[in-house]
């Protein structure tokens, strides 16, 4: 099977639409980030999270209001995965096992003939929580430096570093803004924490790898044809690689959505950011990276 | 052919390694499944029979990370301000108390060292002030003339040395307990990690790794300072209650500390007695400084630890007890302690017995008060307070008026295991139940599996021949990630998995690239030889690149993330060089190997 064979798109043309495209998704990342918030998950704010198993189906509603009074404030509750399974986080400032022999006995009263038992918890202190936040700020700014030197040094050209890290922070930033849309309509956990950033350090990972076999057509086809323009050049590396470019997205995409479908309700949030992370990595190493190299060096020449 | 035999001695050497790595791991999951099916009498002996050779494997196996096998992640930080009070000792004044408590402010929002925030701000306050008022070391050499700057060195390495202490007064609690294979290590300058598989009592964990257990003997204040210093404090809110009531147009005033409190206790050392519930607001009254200075400075009220008595409602009732601030004898004289029960009531409680030392002294205190009561006091609450009936020379004591057997098997594990240098607090928790840790592993198991036989048949339909032996690679590839993770003795998490079957996915990417570039170099009119050829070595320098940058952002995760996270960077940076090895090397001897006669063909679909 073949897919793909001599392609000759025009990629350089489909980048005047890409701009719009991405322009618009930025936008609208941008402004729902700053108008929603970044929805912090427990990791980076800290709190307490009990996730209980009932044995029967149950009111997540009725549950919150039971909890509101004996925690002084209405915890989050929520589905985990299951009917039977309820997360509920409070940011009740008593110690650890009073909180949850709050939760407990409550239950207990509430639900005589539906025993719930304790099978997860999450327990962060708000001084641990900031050093976590810090901590992932730091890698993710460290990722995007170290990215920036090794392809410099690679490439010998600062335009193809600023190029892949511009597409990086494209990528990031969209999956940070529609997971902001998206926080409160999908049934299960967006908030950010340490394995969403685990996530998108892979997405970042993931969206350079697709770049730099791009880049590497580029540095390889601009010794073959020397005399062809710079522009049809950096096409034609695109048309090169774009089998590869699609079936490695194909077989990635395959497992990540395997991933979210079967890899249980711990997993949701990662699998489909890098589920998200995938199709902008691929379409942004088709259409932005390149082309915010084009533009870099066209205006470094104009300069 | 002839030019492959380096590469086929390093794949044959690789797996022999795989195999010999993982081979502990196969053998104790074969035996977990025979000691599983064996019927419960037998079960028994035969785990005692081979208890050595069963404990071997488990250790050289591929180890389950607490989020697949279920318990407790702790982090517990040192209380540095605590322990810079304390370490002062009776010199620390409101001075150096306001400036350490402020440094933890600044520390914390500066991010940056607690003790080298505390000098700074020592020195902006005090320009010309010396820390060596504060603090001396004969053994460190801190004397008075000892600069701010040694002093600082001082306090570094006086705090990491209560870690220390605090690590292996945490290990030898958590040993005493029982949990198999703990791990317990530093994490930064203050804080330690506890992992522990399997546990399921995690109250009792809690109270296990942060309990101080200071125990201390103390006499109990003089019955006519009690009872005046009540009148004073009780008097004195008569006054507030008269104050008030102008504006609260009700009857009587009431007095708020006798609406919490019933001030006749059963004997005169009692200041009061109340109910659980309302002892937080008889506390709260009490602490407020006018009503501080009402008390006698050699006495302070302490709570009994367990109910005196219930009333016919079924409330219990906790008396409040006088006891002298002197403390006459502290827990460090103990050697020895255990469990028992008083033969009168059948109670638990632990029976202690003191050093040399602590035994003549608690035989000079003993034999001073015969006839008055003797508080034993563990952190701050008051468990009882015995008349003393004769001097007592052998240093005996027990502790009674404990709550159940485990509570005072758990005292005797802290008062053996000695006292933490610092106050401990839990700053995270994480615990995963056995049964959610089953749940992820079968969620994970069949996550990897079903990615790997799509991927497979889609290889093999896009590639042909060429994907088939781009599978066995990426099959063989699986079990190399396993093979590392082995080695390393790294542990396998529920994101560790999803680390490898994110790999299953962009492991391919090598053998895509190189079957991509071979199609290329066919089209370009090669044989299959030369497309061969070039494909591989062409492909090289992306592939190269590509899995280079993506092993950097597995580092940076590695060195950022923590627990479950470590495990994804772990998995994703073996399975890097695993797909490396089995997309250039394997599926090149594979291929070269079809192609040996001349006339041989291969399709890449």
């Amino acid at each position: 099977m073949r897919w793909f064979e001599n392609p000759d798109f025009n990629f350089l043309k489909g980048h005047k639409i890409a701009y719009y495209v991405s322009g618009i998704l930025l936008v609208a990342s941008i402004f729902g980030i700053l108008t929603k918030g970044l929805q912090y998950g427990i990791d980076f704010k800290g709190g307490k999270e009990f996730v209980l198993e009932f044995e029967q189906p149950v009111d997540v509603i009725d549950i919150r209001s039971e909890l509101s009074e004996p925690l002084d404030g209405t915890p989050v509750v929520k589905l985990f995965g299951s009917p039977e399974e309820v997360l509920i986080r409070t940011d009740n400032p008593k110690n650890i096992s009073t909180v949850q022999s709050l939760i407990t006995n409550t239950m207990s009263e509430v639900y005589p003939d539906n025993p719930a038992s304790v099978i997860k918890t999450d327990i962060v202190g708000a001084r641990f929580a900031e050093d976590l936040k810090r901590g992932a700020l730091n890698a993710i700014i460290f990722a995007l430096i170290v990215i920036f030197i090794y392809i410099l040094i690679r490439f010998k050209d600062w335009t193809y570093s600023a190029g892949a890290v511009a597409a990086l922070f494209h990528d990031v930033l969209i999956v940070v803004g529609v997971f902001t849309f998206l926080a409160d309509i999908v049934p299960f956990s967006l908030q950010m924490d340490q394995s969403i950033i685990a996530a998108f350090l892979t997405i970042v990972g993931y969206s350079l790898n697709d770049t730099v076999v791009v880049f590497d057509r580029i540095r390889e086809n601009s010794l073959l044809y020397k005399t062809m323009d710079h522009d049809k050049m950096v096409n034609r590396s695109l048309n090169d690689t774009l089998s590869r470019t699609v079936i490695t997205s194909v077989t990635t995409f395959f497992v990540v959505t395997i991933l979210f479908i079967f890899g249980g309700e711990v997993l949701k949030g990662f699998s489909f950011a890098l589920m998200l992370g995938v199709i902008i990595g691929t379409y942004s190493s088709l259409f932005v990276a390149s082309s915010a190299v084009v533009e870099i060096q066209r205006y470094k020449e104009k300069a | 052919m002839k030019g492959n035999g380096f590469k086929i001695g390093s794949i044959i050497a690789f797996l022999a390694l795989t195999i010999y790595y993982l081979w502990p791991t196969v053998v104790h999951t074969l035996e977990q499944n025979y000691i599983d099916d064996l019927p419960e009498a037998e079960r028994a002996e035969y785990v005692e029979e081979n208890a050595q050779r069963l404990q071997e494997l488990r250790q050289n196996s591929l180890s389950l990370g607490l989020d697949l096998q279920g318990g407790m992640h702790v982090t517990l930080e040192v209380g540095t301000a605590q322990f810079l009070k304390e370490l002062a000792g009776e010199n620390a004044d409101s001075t150096l108390i306001n400036v350490v408590d402020d440094a933890k402010q600044r520390a914390l929002e500066n991010n940056t060292d607690f003790i080298e925030e505390m000098v700074q701000l020592f020195e902006e306050r005090n320009p010309d002030g010396r820390l060596s008022r504060y603090y001396r070391s004969d053994t460190e050499n801190i004397t008075r003339r000892s600069t701010n700057e040694e002093i600082q060195q001082y306090l570094v390495k006086q705090r990491e040395s209560a870690v220390d202490r605090a690590m292996e007064i945490i290990r030898s609690r958590v040993d005493r307990y029982g949990v198999t294979e703990p791990a317990i290590f530093k994490q930064g300058n203050n804080r330690v990690v506890v992992e522990l598989p399997g546990v399921a009592n995690k109250q009792r964990i809690r109270d296990l790794l942060k309990g101080t257990a200071r125990l201390e003997f103390r006499l109990v204040g003089e019955p006519d300072q009690i009872s005046n210093a009540k009148d004073r404090i009780v008097s004195y809110y008569d006054q507030v209650s008269a104050d008030t009531t102008d504006t609260v147009e009700q009857g009587a005033a009431q007095n708020p500390l006798l609406e919490v409190l019933n001030p006749r206790g059963q004997n005169p050392y009692t200041f009061g007695y109340t109910t659980g519930r309302d002892t937080a607001r008889v506390n709260e009254l009490l602490q407020r400084p006018e009503v501080q200075e009402l008390m006698p400075r050699n006495i302070e009220l302490m709570w009994g630890a367990t109910p005196f008595t219930e009333t016919e409602q079924g409330q219990e009732l906790f008396e409040l007890i006088g006891v002298r601030s002197e403390v006459e004898l502290t827990g460090d004289v103990i050697s020895e302690a255990s469990v028992n029960f008083d033969q009168a009531t059948n109670q638990p409680r632990v029976s202690m017995n003191m050093n040399a030392e602590g035994a003549r002294r608690w035989a000079r205190i003993t034999g001073a008060n015969i006839g008055k009561p003797i508080a034993i006091v563990l952190d701050g609450y008051v468990y009882s307070y015995p008349n003393v009936e004769t001097k007592i020379s052998n240093g005996r004591s027990s502790i009674s008026g404990l709550g159940s057997v485990t509570e005072a098997e758990d005292l005797v594990n802290i008062l053996l295991s000695g006292a933490l240098p610092a106050p401990l607090d839990i700053v995270e928790e994480r615990t995963v139940g056995a049964t959610l840790g089953e749940e992820s592993i079968q969620a994970g198991f069949y996550s990897t599996i079903i990615g790997l036989i799509i991927v497979a048949i889609f290889m093999m339909v896009y590639y042909r021949t060429g994907g088939a032996i781009a599978d066995l690679a990426l099959m063989l590839n699986i079990i190399f990630i396993l093979g590392i993770l082995a080695a390393f003795k790294a542990t396998l998490t529920l994101p560790g998995i999803a680390g490898i079957v994110l790999t299953i996915g962009m492991a391919v990417d090598a053998n895509v690239l190189i079957f991509d570039r071979i199609r290329e170099e066919q089209r370009a009119g090669k044989t299959i030889r030369a497309a061969i050829e070039g494909g591989y070595s062409n492909a090289m320098s992306a592939i190269m690149d590509a899995n280079i940058t993506t092993f950097f952002v597995g580092i940076i995760l590695y060195s950022f993330g923590v627990g479950p996270i470590k495990g994804f960077a772990v998995t994703l940076m073996a399975g890097i060089v695993a797909s490396l090895f089995s997309a250039i090397v394997i599926t090149r001897v594979i291929v070269d190997y079809l192609t040996r006669d001349k006339s041989a063909e291969i399709s890449f679909g």
